[in-house]
């Protein structure tokens, strides 16, 4: 078995005595004789670590991962490329085994790199403050719904039926044991319906995506407007992020709060977790805003320094008044986002969303013979779409699978939903597209 | 440590400088896919950084860091163990890392494998039914775990059950999850014992309580001697009792929190099983129910059905929490610890554990006030120095010990503790690494009444002097265009 | 501590000084050195109709965050700008530093509050406590 336990058995009589117990037994003598346990743990007996090692692979060898299938599956996380620079910075140990930087003096690296973060979020989507992260963009939704119902005090939000099934579940759950009612906009042709003034009730915030579920690029702009009129908070939310550095930022578009999902900004899909939420917003809500803000201050030397700051929001002073219960937030995944950001730098990221647009529509364009068609015709995408099948989409998935191929996401009928990011090559596209013509014949 | 260098990675940025590789396609342009009135008018102000750069400047930053790695991380409640490398390795499998969350349940037989074996062996350290992985962090498994009892009342046809009782000693998660799942919260005082009052308790339970929230071992590290007694009378109300794990480092293989009348806990594994925090995650808070609550469980869940794994959520669950399913890569690591350790090794680490908080609280006791009898288990909460000069508080204690090369342990919580000390040295500290501490902290406790001077002006050794919280509170500056006196937005 | 003749105060260390129909409301000098450095007042609503012992507005620390309460029934009618920009000065001048101005609403009483001599024995109380 492998042990992680520096004692040997004279440290323990040492220790023991040191501690002025006799046994063991002494030590748990305030657990009461009728709790504890008669048995030892049913478990396996430990293990070496190259048996552990060789567990696991036999584990990973069970699954087909990415690296071995061409993946045209987005949906709110995406295979995208990983420069190999964010691994190596996010493994020193300085970083990963360090706590929460509840000690400034002593984690001016990690308070360092969180207020990069949301300087780098704030900046990507157009606000101008920005936490130091969330769990992940459905639960950051579900949080900037419940800031809007404060800061409105009122009780019902308005959501667009585009956001992915994963943020709608999510914030249907928080709503409904916050007292929260969640209404849904139309929908038409993929694109959400915005409401007239006459149509909108004492909604707290509308919220919408962008790109939405379906790939297509909304106009935020008249949403937020309409919010507006109707005195709501206009809430901007993207799983796809990378479209936020080529298209009109949630801010310009006058969002109040601004929610991303940022996994693909160097983290891995995992199986869908951990990723990295963030959210962003105007001044006016900063003092409203979940979770950690790191903040500039000064040392007793007069140098710059930062700090965790307008720590008064938070649970571990305002208890059930707080403005959100989260503790533990992202913060090593917004160590690889920071990482990736500066990596790839305003260009890069510009050039992978380039990329993607471009390769989607290449793969689209390879599709033409076949007469398989985009469902969405006159709605502008990003760097995913819904394409009509002739056959139903979970079949043609799984005739896709045996070829080799994550072929996308079923919506139901023959609606599949698929994304090419810069991961994709251009040989990849090819064979993807006569795949997909093949198994739709 | 060293703390020279103070820049941020914008201010090494230089217009035209890229690090950036891609593959080169051609294609379209931006402007040719979409129109022009959806385009960003600049492109976002990110730096402009060589890879060189990028890797100098971080290895720079993490130097002005304190890790486990780096020394003893004695931070009460937090449970800061030594992380094994090899699980690092193991959460790297590109077979569990690449996997889209979407990909047929197929190909995702070793994921699934993987959350269903590790559900079961937390159901079987802990006695509880049932294991969801879905929450995020320890808070959020609160949050779900209150969202549970919530949907159970309603479901029965007792929504008027609204409170949700808090001993005084508790993590502020606590009252804030219940706050957030829908609750009123009522505290209750601690009794002079450290533990819970069953009086005040049983005055405090009726026919609108829904849950009573308690961490044991408490969050002074005492071990609640009256648990059992405490769900009994919350049971008796008609209530639930929650069970905040963030402790159990302490009693695996001594006692299951499912045998004191548990019916709803989540477990830290960023804490007990040894995956690092990551400077403040992610994490990782799996939530357990009972054979009654189960049904309540956030999902989906790994199930195994027919011969394989699937997703599948319980009949009554309260639906989601987060996208997906789970922090697997996280998990990934609790699991390979739970595996190496094994039912021997796991018991041996809370033994351990209980042993060194225990000798490292007799050794201080001599120039720290303990306010409670022992034995504890895993950490203790110290009341601050016995003897020290005027106006020498807590908090200097605990930037001196940053001079003496150590993070300092939990300091001013639990509230009820005035001058509150938490420490928590974990099991994978040596004796001489407790003697070297304690050593430290007995030092102090000197300097404290012959050179006071010497504790205020604390930290003198570290890559930053003290920092000025109230500047950064009223003038609050959060992002690098704020710092320069630019707008963005 | 000062504890100035001419106020009234609660038992969670909120002043009044009423004139005629107004009042003005601020915490004391025990209160403002409980809390410790003052970073940012959330100030209330002008307009909100408050009740006797309901939230007037917050007051934060870097560490900690206090609530205060009306000591009357009032509508809030103007608040204390000033304090926006400076919140240390509760602080530095604890009385000086009102808070919120308040219309006392019809039958709005000062009954119960304690005159400064009658605060001064409760603090005392609560130092004994300590």
């Amino acid at each position: 078995m492998g042990s992680y336990l520096p004692h040997s058995e004279s440290d323990y009589k040492q220790l023991l005595a040191g501690a002025g117990y006799e046994s063991i037994d002494g030590l748990f003598s305030s657990v009461p004789e009728s709790l504890r346990l008669k048995e030892p743990l049913a478990l396996p007996n430990g293990i070496s670590e190259q048996e552990a090692l060789a567990m696991f692979k036999n584990m990973a060898a069970m699954n087909s991962p990415t690296a071995e299938l061409a993946c045209f599956l987005g949906a709110g996380t995406y295979d995208r490329i990983i420069p190999t620079a964010v691994g190596a910075i996010a493994s020193r140990s300085e970083f990963y085994t360090a706590y929460t930087p509840y000690q400034p003096e002593i984690s001016q690296g990690t308070l360092s790199y969180i207020f990069e973060f949301q300087s780098m979020a704030a900046e990507l989507l157009g606000l101008e403050v920005a936490n130091a992260s969330l769990y992940d963009g459905p639960s950051a939704l579900a949080e900037a719904v419940m800031l809007a119902c404060r800061a409105k005090k009122r009780k019902a939000v308005l959501l667009s039926q585009a956001i992915s099934p994963e943020a709608k579940r999510t914030v249907e759950t928080y709503a409904h044991f916050s007292g929260i009612t969640v209404s849904y906009m139309g929908l038409d042709g993929g694109i959400s319906c915005v409401p007239d003034k006459g149509e909108l009730g004492e909604y707290a915030a509308i919220a919408a995506a962008s790109p939405n579920f379906y790939g297509i690029i909304e106009n935020i702009e008249e949403i937020a407007q309409a919010a507006h009129s109707a005195g709501a908070l206009m809430i901007g939310y993207s799983e796809n992020p990378h479209a936020m550095a080529v298209l009109k930022s949630f801010g310009s578009c006058g969002c109040d709060i601004g929610v991303a999902e940022m996994q693909g900004f160097g983290i891995e899909p995992y199986f869908g977790g951990p990723h990295l939420g963030v959210m962003a917003s105007t001044k006016a809500l900063m003092r409203s805003l979940p979770g950690r803000l790191a903040g500039a201050s000064l040392d007793a030397d007069g140098n710059r320094a930062f700090i965790l700051t307008l720590q008064a929001r938070e649970q571990h002073i305002r208890r059930e008044k707080a403005t959100s219960n989260i503790c533990t937030n992202q913060s090593l995944n917004a160590l690889k986002a920071v990482c990736y950001m500066s990596l790839l730098g305003p260009d890069g990221i510009r050039e992978a969303a380039r990329q993607g647009m471009a390769k989607l529509r290449l793969f689209i364009s390879l599709l033409e013979p076949s007469g398989i068609t985009l469902k969405h015709k006159s709605a502008a995408f990003f760097d995913e779409a819904v394409l009509e099948l002739p056959v139903p989409a979970s079949e043609a998935l799984e005739s896709l699978l045996s070829l080799g191929f994550i072929g996308g996401y079923s919506l139901g009928g023959g609606d599949l939903l698929v994304c090419a990011t810069e991961k994709r090559t251009e040989a990849e596209i090819q064979a993807f597209a006569k795949a997909l013509i093949e198994v739709c014949k | 440590m060293r703390g020279d260098y103070s820049k941020l990675i914008f201010e090494i940025s230089k217009e035209g400088r890229t690090s950036y590789s891609l593959p080169g396609f051609d294609g379209e342009s931006i402007e040719e896919m979409i129109d022009a009135s959806l385009v960003r008018d600049e492109k976002p102000r990110l730096p402009e950084v060589s890879e060189r750069d990028i890797v100098m400047h971080y290895t720079k930053l993490s130097e002005k860091n304190y890790g486990v790695d780096s020394g003893l991380y004695p931070l009460g409640s937090c449970t800061m163990k030594y992380n094994p490398k090899v699980c690092e390795d193991i959460a790297a499998l590109e077979g569990f890392s690449a996997m889209h969350p979407y990909q047929s349940e197929l190909t995702a037989q070793g994921s699934l494998m993987l959350m269903h074996s590790l559900a079961e062996a937390l159901c079987e350290i802990t006695g509880m039914a049932a294991f969801s992985l879905q929450p995020a962090a320890g808070a959020h498994g609160e949050l779900a775990g209150l969202m549970m009892a919530k949907k159970r009342f309603e479901t029965i046809g007792q929504a008027n059950r609204t409170k949700i009782i808090v001993p005084d000693s508790s993590h502020g998660t606590n009252p804030a999850s219940a706050a957030i799942a829908g609750f009123d919260v009522i505290s209750i005082d601690s009794g002079p014992d450290g533990l819970i009052d069953l009086d005040a308790l049983q005055a405090a339970v009726g026919s609108d309580t829904a849950a009573l929230m308690v961490t044991n071992p408490n969050t002074l590290g005492l071990f609640e001697k009256g648990i059992a007694e405490a769900c009994e009378i919350v049971h008796k109300a008609g209530g639930l009792v929650y069970y905040d794990g963030a402790n159990l480092n302490a009693i695996m293989g001594i006692a299951k929190p499912a045998d004191m009348g548990v019916d709803i806990m989540h477990v830290n594994v960023h804490k007990t099983f040894a995956a690092p925090h990551g400077g403040g995650g992610p994490g990782a808070g799996p939530i357990g129910a009972s054979e009654e609550m189960a049904a309540y469980l956030p999902g989906p869940n790994a199930a195994f059905k027919e011969g394989s794994y699937i997703l599948q959520s319980p009949a009554m669950s309260i639906g989601q929490v987060r996208g997906y399913y789970s922090s697997l890569s996280v998990l990934v690591k609790a699991y390979a610890y739970i595996a190496i350790l094994g039912g021997d090794g796991l018991s041996e680490a809370s033994i351990a554990a209980c042993l060194n908080a225990n000798y490292l609280r007799e050794k201080l006791s001599s120039a720290y006030k303990m306010p409670h009898s022992g034995p504890c288990m895993h950490e203790f909460a110290a009341a601050g120095l016995l003897e020290a000069a005027e106006g020498v508080h807590t908090d200097d204690v605990a930037k001196r010990l940053i001079d003496y090369g150590y993070h300092p342990p939990t300091v001013y919580f639990p509230l009820i503790v005035e001058e509150a000390i938490m420490v928590e040295p974990t099991e994978t500290e040596s004796i001489e690494s407790l003697d070297d501490f304690a050593e430290a902290m007995l030092s102090i406790a000197k300097e404290a009444v012959e050179s006071p001077s010497l504790l205020k002006s604390a930290p003198g050794k570290a890559p930053a002097k003290r920092i000025d919280s109230l500047l950064a509170a009223k003038k609050p500056v959060l992002t690098y265009w704020q710092l320069k006196g630019e707008n963005n937005g | 501590m000062q504890v100035p003749e001419s106020l009234l105060y609660t038992k969670e260390h909120e002043w009044i000084k009423t004139e005629a129909d107004t009042a003005y409301i601020g915490v004391t000098d025990y209160a403002q050195d409980a809390l410790g450095d003052i970073a940012y007042v959330e100030m209330p609503e002008i307009g909100a109709k408050l009740e006797r012992e309901s939230v007037l507005c917050t007051l934060e620390s870097p560490k900690a965050v206090a609530e205060v309460f009306m000591p009357v029934d009032g509508v809030v009618i103007e608040v204390n700008s000033a304090l926006e920009e400076e919140p240390g000065d509760i602080n530095t001048d604890p009385y000086g530093s009102w808070l919120a101005k308040v219309q006392l609403s019809e039958g709005s009483s000062t009954q119960g509050l304690l005159k400064a001599e009658g605060y001064i024995e409760y603090l005392k109380t609560i130092d004994e406590a300590h």
